[in-house]
């Protein structure tokens, strides 16, 4: 099959003007020469010149000659087999593992293997899986994975052939996913026929299983931790078991720390809940054990045991706000500060006639002691003669001298006329407001996060930076804005306004031993309150406070320059840690440069080093890949210009998984979902062999299509060269000019 | 002639948005059924008169109007409803208002003699695994600003009957505050409106007052 195609952009009705044209000229020409010639001499010169004349508009009209080829290539077919623990199972009625089934029916069998027909039809490419789908020539399953993602394992086969086409993925797994995303957000996105097969019995099994545990991952010293533990059973309703959680036993004062429960089991109603509760005695990390009796004849007792760590310090962040003005600010952070279980809060709420509201939790102003209890000071929409000179003093101690921190909330009183700009503290502010107050803008904005912004544990919604800025572009935008002159010189901003250049919206500065911050707005309340996008809801408005809580009481307690920060508190075997750390200088502005010595100390006493790359903003990341369960300790040192900034360490644990065994019945409405959605077909395993008929017809041919352009070759051109060269020797012979 | 413009309008856009104003009003709950949502037009605009004289809450001199549905109920965390009549909501109200108090709105609702049938039937259909529950004496909106040892006081006389205060809570917090017999609102009135004693109207105006300051507090 082909065409002949000519271009576009020259018209045929011009090319045929062109050559009639260019046709009579030569001919006028030759007609009248300068020397007498013969007629027939005229002829040849007369079609040498046309003639050459005619390929060159042949050539401008580019022709392209199309050839179509129709290619009967085997389609690929990606054949993806589920390898975690979970397959390990044996379904009672059954004699042989769910892996040794899927063995059994798609390599053993007695007649051809459905690998072997699929591979008349398609290019089968082998992947087995647990998190990522590892390509293979022949499968070997063992059944060792500790975590089953299908849609890591989806997207990683997938991707291995991305440009190319792929006309179908066959799954077998019991479809027990517990890690990675939702897998039908994934196949809603991928658009290839998804073929499931399911292995296992759908229907609950004789066992008794912990699903989850539900505990704050921070626990308080000598502080009742409540334990609550989600148990699902099969089989032995009636039955009486013991339900424990103990603590390790090489945890110091920390270690056999227990408490048990007895439960009468009782499968009708779906999960049973028992409450554990241990009150830790000194800090650090704790790992608890939570057990229950496992019956002789159980599915597996891997599921009865349940290992978890919640790390113990030694009391809750103190925060005291003071607020001069009711107000829906102020309403919306009280909520999101007591619901912090990590704050403790004193709220102390003026009145117009001086004292304190009734339900505030103090009646008079704090006497300096109990002031400086707290971590953290919160001044709202208050006014400085509010306070008298004495207390306005011990607040200046407060920060300088005993290094708490201060945080200033724009307002009327506390920003305007009168406001601190003009008060005996005003050095405090990390912004300078001069005479008369800020000045109120009210017009919608949205802020804009500075360089350090971006990365700052303050304003960091997300560790992406890219993300970040995304989040802080889509917040509600707030519509009141308090502009001074300027930032103070020292100060570091962390947010701008979208418009007015220069002037912070988010700002702190070192004062002393603390830190004072400030926020220039009176409307952050709205991202709180405004549902602003489907499924939004109040989760950044409280990220961001407690993120700000947070460093500013990890500065006040550990006046850290050096930061190290794993991404998460616990890791399975083989799974890649990374470790962040943040290198800060005395102003807490972020080093670039800065020389990092780390390493790895673990739980067997030895030490591995790690190597930090720097990233941005004082931010550097480190990898680490455990390949023994137990607490580690990261140390990192930092230098910069041959000075040293600080060490700092951080811990993290590392512990083989159980949730290959919290869920254990085949879950086949998720895999008919899967199929559904992505148009594939739900197979059980024990009717595999029906799966290559319903895929020959899933066979397409590919039709490829080549271009091939005409004039563009050298020959061509030294033929049309040839030709006009003939003629001019011809002409030249004849003596013509 | 065009400068003249651009100056008018530099001048007045200012306004025009400061005009619209952030300080601290109430929002009037526009609703369906054939209820005078609308009665009463002096009772808020004389609360936030009273708020701006006795405490330090910056308000606004009038109340806004909104529907369920509208968008700008969000600017509104504190909303207020009353009536004689039939209240009732759309679907969409039913969902909106809902929404709304579960993400830290807040809504006062005055029986003013005749929205009680109704009004409980609405609620069961905004939070139909909720009750509208007595709020014990103790309770800090009987405390948090004025002292109410008693609970709710009696404002207006209708059917003889002791005033009830009411609320629904969620995660803690009370989400909505509803007085039966005893019409608070009555005594927000002007005075020649009612003729309300001016003991009643002190005591309905402390009570309003606490209401705004535990919603604006709590």
């Amino acid at each position: 099959m082909f065409n002949l195609q000519i271009s576009k952009i020259f018209p045929l009705w011009l090319a045929l003007l062109f050559f009639l044209i260019s046709s009579a000229i030569v001919i006028f020409f030759y007609y009248r020469t300068n020397k007498p010639l013969s007629w027939r001499y005229k002829y040849v010169l007369i079609g040498f010149r046309i003639f050459s004349v005619t390929l060159l508009i042949a050539c401008l009209l580019n022709p392209t000659l199309i050839l179509k080829e129709e290619i009967f290539k085997k389609p690929n077919l990606l054949f993806l087999v589920d390898d975690s623990q979970s397959m390990s199972l044996i379904d009672s009625g059954e004699e042989l593992s769910r892996i040794d089934i899927v063995k059994k029916a798609i390599i053993d069998s007695s007649t051809k293997s459905i690998v072997d027909e699929l591979n008349n039809n398609f290019n089968v490419q082998l992947y087995q899986f647990s998190t990522d789908a590892v390509s293979v020539k022949e499968l070997s399953l063992k059944a060792q994975g500790a975590l089953t993602d299908i849609s890591k394992a989806l997207s990683t086969a997938i991707n291995d052939w991305k440009g190319q086409q792929i006309s179908g993925v066959v799954l077998i797994t019991d479809g027990n996913y517990n890690a990675g995303e939702d897998p039908i957000r994934y196949v809603q996105k991928v658009g290839i026929p998804i073929y499931t097969v399911g292995v296992g019995q759908t229907k609950a099994m004789r066992d008794i299983q912990i699903t989850r545990v539900e505990a704050n991952p921070i626990a308080y010293v000598d502080h009742t931790f409540p334990i609550k533990v989600a148990i699902n059973s099969g089989g032995y309703d009636g039955k009486e078991v013991m339900v424990t959680v103990t603590s390790g036993t090489d945890l110091g004062k920390n270690s056999s720390l227990k408490d048990s429960s007895l439960l009468k089991l009782d499968s009708k109603n779906g999960e049973q809940f028992v409450e554990l509760k241990i009150k830790p005695k000194q800090e650090g990390i704790l790992k608890l054990n939570v057990s229950i009796t496992s019956m002789p004849d159980e599915l597996t007792i891997e599921n009865n045991k349940y290992t978890f760590f919640a790390r113990v310090i030694n009391t809750k962040i103190k925060v005291m706000y003071i607020e001069g003005n009711p107000r829906w600010e102020s309403t919306f952070l009280n909520r999101a500060l007591q619901r912090d279980p990590n704050i403790e809060l004193s709220y102390l709420v003026a009145t117009k006639q001086g004292g304190f509201y009734p339900q505030s939790s103090l009646k008079t102003f704090p006497n300096r002691n109990e002031l400086f209890s707290n971590d953290i000071l919160i001044l709202g929409d208050i006014s400085p003669s509010f306070f008298k000179n004495d207390q306005l003093s011990a607040i200046k101690d407060f920060v300088e001298n005993r290094g708490g921190s201060l945080i200033f909330l724009a307002g009327r009183n506390s920003f305007g006329d009168g406001g601190f700009g003009e008060s005996t503290i005003k050095d405090m502010l990390p912004i300078e407001i001069g005479q008369g107050g800020a000045r109120l803008l009210s017009s919608p904005f949205n802020p804009i996060l500075t360089q350090q912004g971006i990365s700052h544990p303050s304003t960091r919604l997300s560790d992406d930076p890219a993300e970040n800025n995304a989040i802080w572009r889509d917040l509600p935008s707030l519509n009141r804005f308090y502009t001074g002159i300027g930032t103070r010189s020292g100060a570091t901003v962390l947010a701008g306004h979208q418009q007015e250049k220069g002037k912070p919206l988010i700002a702190f500065q070192r004062y002393g031993k603390g830190i004072t911050y400030m926020i220039a707005t009176d409307d952050l309340w709205k991202w709180a309150f405004v549902v602003y996008s489907q499924g939004g809801d109040d989760s950044y408005y409280r990220k961001f406070w407690s993120g700000t809580i947070r460093w500013l009481s990890f500065v006040r307690t550990k006046a850290d320059q050096v930061n190290v920060e794993p991404s998460k508190q616990t890791y399975t075997k083989d799974e890649k840690a990374i470790i962040k750390a943040y290198i800060y200088d005395e102003n807490y502005d972020p080093i670039d440069n800065a020389q990092i010595k780390a390493q790895v100390q673990t739980p067997v006493g030895t030490s591995r080093d790690i190597k930090f790359v720097f990233e941005e903003n004082g931010r550097y990341s480190a990898e680490f890949t455990p390949t023994i369960d137990g607490n580690h300790k990261v140390e990192v040192e930092a230098e910069y210009n041959g000075r040293f900034i600080g060490k700092s360490f951080a811990e993290f644990i590392v512990q083989t998984a159980t949730l290959e065994y919290q869920s254990t019945q085949l879950n086949e409405t998720l895999l008919k979902q899967i199929a559904d959605i992505s148009g594939g077909t739900y197979y059980n395993i024990n009717n595999i062999s029906e799966l290559p008929k319903s895929l020959k017809e899933a066979k397409e041919s590919i039709v490829s299509t080549k271009e091939k352009s005409i004039w563009d070759n050298a020959w061509l051109l030294g033929f049309i060269v040839a030709l006009l060269t003939t003629e001019w020797l011809l002409r030249k012979k004849k003596g013509l000019v | 002639m065009r400068t003249l413009i651009v100056i008018i309008l530099v001048v007045i856009f200012p306004f025009a948005i400061l005009a619209q104003g952030e300080k601290f009003t109430i929002a009037r709950v526009k609703y369906g059924g054939g209820g005078d949502w609308y009665y009463g037009q002096t009772q808020i605009p004389n609360l936030l008169k009273g708020l701006r004289e006795r405490t330090n809450v910056d308000t606004e001199t009038k109340q806004a109007v909104i529907q369920l549905t509208d968008k700008k109920l969000y600017s509104y965390p504190f909303i207020y409803m009353t009536g004689h009549g039939n209240v009732l909501f759309t679907e969409e109200e039913v969902k909106a208002l809902r929404l709304y108090l579960m993400r830290g709105g807040f809504l006062w609702a005055n029986d003013d003699y005749g929205m009680d049938k109704s009004f409980r039937r609405e609620m069961k259909r905004v939070f139909p695994e909720k009750e509208l529950v007595e709020v014990p004496f103790d309770h800090k909106i009987y405390h948090c600003f004025y002292e109410f040892p008693n609970g709710l006081p009696k404002i207006h006389e209708h059917d003889g009957k002791p005033p009830r205060g009411y609320g629904i809570f969620h995660e803690g917090r009370m989400v909505v505050f509803y007085d039966y017999e005893s019409d608070i609102a009555d005594g927000l009135e002007d005075p020649e409106v009612h003729n309300d004693p001016p003991e009643k109207r002190e005591q309905a105006l402390q009570m309003a007052i606490n209401i705004v300051i535990y919603a604006l507090t709590n």
